[in-house]
């Protein structure tokens, strides 16, 4: 293949910038290694230790609780908790989540924060773009993986269709591989294990990425056992689907739906043409025949959930291509008193102390919203938020001062004691 | 220091749409099973990088590049299978696709039933962007024909698509098909962009459905939260 070859040369030209000769034969061999198992992708991108090493600060600024980035990370995570177990579609609560690390990426990488940490010209903004993704998976979907899993199993559970895979699964592992439309040999058990394996490595893993890396090592081992007795013949999709099908069928069902719709909306929206993205949507295609396996022998019609499945693509290009046009933010509020019940609220950047004063009101249920106010504790002063003060602002503001505040968001009943709370309406605490 | 892989699942879309530049492309692959579709594709991709070539995962997922008159060009090109059984997810492989191959076999006249079925779900669900060609495979096995050229070529022009004649195993016909349908796409692809700068991109885009619900978010926003819980 011609891409496959360039991007070889690629990995040439990159990696012959490092010093010892010696590691780069041992680079070379190792990315060899990987081609020839997987064959991944077009665009090879190599992680150079710089790259590491830059990944490992992102992760780092994500972490460190007085950093703007790291306040948004943390709060995220918090929305997103919170709104996952609402959600009753897995596409509407992926997608939400796979719109919020583009937000992230999309900030980071225009950020002076990331510029103080590198030399901005040794980088173009997409190779930023790569080293910032990996560094969310790490940030964001790690802590995030296992509520992810179980809010993707209740709503699973909830629309049936965990139960409709179980109850097709035996009915398929009854059926001749001849009535599957199998014309190739199978996985043998051996094999079989092994590729069972391979999918409980996929399930443990939270970067989409790798998830991606070891779906596709597995159809390579598919496609190898169907070339058992008949080497070097290349098969298509009319061989592939069905193998892929019996060997699906002796898996957990399970985990690889929540695996694939996993990858599917939180892989990074840039690379959905290429050979993860097709294996990807014909394990996604395997798993929607199963699930009407009895249907489709009936008729032919489109199934409702596929064709739905074209309006989800959509609307995932959509949110994606939407991202710049939307600023929202997240800002922490706790009800009555610093330490007390508190919320995590998005809203956008020029939401004023009014508007987001009507969200706690409905947030934290209270009967007399006129009787609250927006506060914030600056270094254990008091002030109440003018109406028209933005918060994101006056935060913003708080987030970048040159000395270190500490400082918390209120909600809370207006008193009207003297002397007065000092009330703030512009945001300058630099 | 680790060499990684990065972009696992294939090269990045991004900006490839202007003049000069180099342009993505998916092309999906349809047909009954048997008409040949795996072997016309394989006979493409294969032939000129012999020498380099480096194992891959089958021929159910390949990619070409070209270089067309200073234009480069990315082809993915997505097979599907043909069985009747699969046939109702064609959706989700010929969605975003820029162009559809769809092949039958002359000597079965089936697989050209099929075919128009195919043209006629193509057109209904992604509307005239979608660049069509029908390829007319086995001309070697010329003696037995069984659909007519004429009525083949009518057919195809009566529904906007390019009619092909090709053989995989005597090499016939297959470059010029899929050079002439990348010259289609860039040619599609330029007109969509232009129409775009011109803002005047209703009938250009709207099938990609992107575009058009691109301020759909702030109308969602304007309560101040973008969430309802």
């Amino acid at each position: 293949m011609p891409l496959r070859k360039e991007s070889t040369e690629d990995d040439l030209e990159m990696l012959s910038g490092s010093s010892s000769k010696k590691t780069r034969s041992v680079i070379l061999a190792k990315a060899k290694n990987r081609l020839s198992l997987v064959n991944l992708s077009n665009v090879f991108t190599v992680f150079l230790s710089s790259d590491r090493k830059l990944q490992k600060k992102i992760v780092e600024l994500a972490q460190d609780k007085d950093s703007y980035f790291g306040n948004l990370v943390r709060d995220y995570r918090v929305y997103s908790l919170e709104t996952m177990v609402k959600q009753s579609s897995s596409t509407e609560m992926l997608q939400e989540i796979r719109l919020m690390m583009t937000q992230l990426k999309s900030y980071l990488v225009q950020s002076t924060e990331l510029k103080s940490l590198i030399d901005p010209a040794s980088y173009t903004e997409e190779q930023l773009e790569v080293i910032a993704e990996t560094a969310l998976y790490k940030c964001v979907l790690k802590p995030l993986k296992e509520a992810i899993n179980s809010s993707l199993k209740d709503i699973h559970t909830k629309d049936g269709s965990l139960q409709q895979l179980k109850e097709n699964q035996l009915v398929i592992q009854n059926t001749t591989t001849t009535d599957l439309g199998i014309t190739t040999s199978v996985p043998e058990t051996v094999v079989l294990e092994k590729i069972l394996h391979k999918f409980a490595a996929m399930h443990k893993t939270y970067s989409p990425e790798k998830k991606i890396a070891i779906l596709l090592k597995t159809c390579k081992l598919i496609y190898d056992s169907m070339a058992q007795g008949n080497p070097g013949k290349p098969y298509g999709a009319d061989d592939f689907l069905p193998v892929l099908m019996y060997v699906l069928a002796r898996s957990n069902l399970t985990e690889v739906l929540l695996n694939v719709e996993y990858m599917m909306e939180l892989m990074d929206p840039a690379l959905q043409l290429g050979e993860g993205s097709y294996y990807l949507t014909t394990t996604y295609g395997v798993l929607e025949h199963i699930k009407n396996y009895d249907k489709i022998t009936v008729t032919r019609q489109l199934s409702m959930e596929v064709q739905d499945s074209i309006h989800r693509w959509e609307r995932r290009r959509t949110l994606n291509k939407a991202r710049a046009s939307r600023s929202s933010d997240f800002i922490c509020i706790s009800f009555l008193e610093i330490g007390g019940q508190s919320r995590t609220l998005a809203s956008r950047h020029d939401t004023t102390a009014e508007q987001l004063s009507q969200q706690c009101a409905e947030k934290f249920e209270v009967s007399h919203p006129k009787d609250y106010g927006l506060f914030v504790y600056v270094d254990d002063q008091c002030l109440q938020l003018d109406k028209d003060a933005l918060p994101h602002h006056i935060k913003a503001s708080l987030l970048k001062s040159e000395t270190k505040k500490d400082f918390h968001f209120i909600y809370k009943p207006i008193d009207h004691k003297t002397p007065p709370v000092p009330i703030v309406k512009e945001s300058d605490f630099s | 220091c680790e060499a990684r892989l990065g972009g696992g699942c294939g090269w990045r879309r991004g900006p490839a749409r202007r003049p000069g530049r180099s342009f993505s492309f998916k092309v999906v692959l349809l047909g009954e099973g048997c008409v040949g579709k795996t072997s016309l594709v394989l006979r493409y991709c294969e032939n000129k990088f012999n020498d380099k070539h480096i194992t891959t995962l089958q021929a159910s997922f390949l990619t070409k590049k070209l270089n067309i008159g200073g234009k480069r060009v990315n082809l993915a090109i997505w097979d599907t299978a043909g069985q009747e059984r699969f046939h109702a997810l064609g959706p989700i492989y010929y969605r975003d696709s820029n162009g559809a191959i769809l092949v039958y076999d002359i000597t079965d006249e089936d697989s050209f039933q099929k075919v128009k079925n195919w043209v006629k779900e193509l057109r209904k669900m992604l509307g005239n962007e979608i660049c069509l060609c029908i390829v007319g495979n086995k001309i070697d096995l010329e003696k037995e024909r069984h659909v007519s050229v004429q009525e083949a070529e009518t057919y195809a022009e009566s529904v906007g698509a390019k009619h092909y004649h090709t053989s995989a195993k005597q090499n016939k016909g297959i470059e010029e098909l899929f050079l002439d349908l990348c010259k289609r796409m860039i040619e599609t692809a330029q007109v969509d962009e232009r129409a775009r700068g011109n803002g005047s991109s209703q009938s250009g885009t709207a099938r990609r459905g992107v575009q058009i619900i691109d301020d759909e978010p702030q109308v969602q926003s304007s309560g101040g939260c973008c969430s309802s819980g």
